[in-house]
């Protein structure tokens, strides 16, 4: 009778592993042979194994392609606007009056101290800043006049 | 757990044989196929109506591993990926009538395959009467947790269902075991007991 006694199988779970531990299978002789002459045919009619998708080599092209477009469209992205048509220079702009050309301006620093690279790169940036913000202000006030 | 005279192979020999049939040696398959043949046919007798339908669904399974090696993900158990698929090859099987036992063995028909490799003496084995009072999903569960000592989220993988729902299931089915094996002991106790009383 089945009974759930004895010290080692105290809980269903050791039951069902020792019990399942008892049933003993080998596979026939005739299903083994079986296998194997099916095992070869399939090997016949497919040589290698599918590989993955993504080992194929129409999968490599393509995000070789994929990259190739990707880079030439940041190079797009990244280049510098077309220059604006050229905006007559309002010679008594106000935002104009205290311009001066960023090299011109970088020179002159240049000439004044012998400062390091860092701060000429930073007064480069701010007068680059300055030239945009005046570029804009500039273009804005014209725009309605055009 | 043995399943009869399957080669045992360690995680790094499975690992490079399944590289090399992934590459197309189909030698280095073939020594899968043998390292897991006999606990997968065990699996299947256990779930099958009839033993053809195991060794069907066996061939199936292996032929259609070495087709899709490819797909296999390192992450499961070469194991568990092999009763994914025989689960999936036994779908296509036509499905058992019942699992009782006692009406097989009573009909003409072909014992119960998971009956027929228990030995007469061990016929005490708490998995037969799983298989009787247990529906398939939850034997399989059960069968996946404790004869083939899955993990629960390989056996919630090779069931296609959420590892929540293996738990739920697999305590189910321990308690119904439990319940059924209750009742049989008072009915045996209580035949005894009749038959004192007659004498």
């Amino acid at each position: 009778m089945l009974t759930l006694q004895g010290n080692e199988m105290k809980t269903i779970e050791h039951r069902l592993q020792a019990d399942a531990a008892r049933i003993r299978v080998q596979t026939p002789a005739a299903v083994k042979q079986r296998m194997h002459r099916a095992l070869a045919r399939a090997g016949r009619q497919a040589p290698t194994p599918r590989r993955a998708s993504w080992l194929t080599p129409g999968f490599a092209t393509a995000v070789a392609m994929s990259f190739v477009l990707a880079v030439v469209a940041l190079v797009w992205l990244k280049q510098p606007e077309e220059s604006a048509p050229a905006v007559p220079v309002i010679a008594s702009g106000a935002p104009l009056d205290n311009h001066q050309d960023p090299m011109a301006r970088i020179t002159q620093v240049m000439a004044a101290r012998e400062s390091p690279e860092a701060e000429l790169q930073a007064e480069l940036a701010h007068l680059n800043a300055d030239w945009q913000r005046i570029r804009t202000r500039v273009r804005d006030q014209l725009d309605p006049l055009l | 757990m043995t399943a009869g005279a399957s080669q045992a192979l360690d995680l790094q020999a499975e690992r490079n044989l399944i590289r090399r049939a992934r590459d197309g040696s189909q030698a280095a398959f073939t020594q899968l196929m043998e390292a897991h043949q006999d606990r997968l046919y065990r699996f299947l007798l256990s779930r099958a109506a009839t033993r053809a339908d195991a060794e069907d669904a066996m061939q199936e399974s292996f032929i259609n591993a070495y087709r899709y090696l490819a797909s296999y993900k390192p992450r499961w158990r070469f194991s568990t990926w092999l009763y994914r698929i025989a689960l999936r090859e036994l779908g296509k099987m036509p499905r058992p009538a019942a699992y009782d036992t006692a009406l097989q063995e009573e009909s003409s028909r072909e014992p119960d395959p998971l009956a027929a490799c228990i030995k007469t003496e061990e016929r005490e084995n708490l998995w037969l009467l799983a298989r009787q009072v247990l529906g398939e999903d939850a034997f399989t569960a059960l069968w996946l947790r404790y004869a083939e000592d899955l993990p629960v989220r390989d056996v919630a993988h090779v069931m296609g269902r959420p590892a929540s729902w293996v738990k739920v299931v697999a305590h189910r089915a321990r308690k119904r075991l439990e319940l059924s094996l209750d009742s049989k002991q008072r009915a045996g106790s209580s035949a005894e007991h009749a038959y004192i009383a007659g004498q």
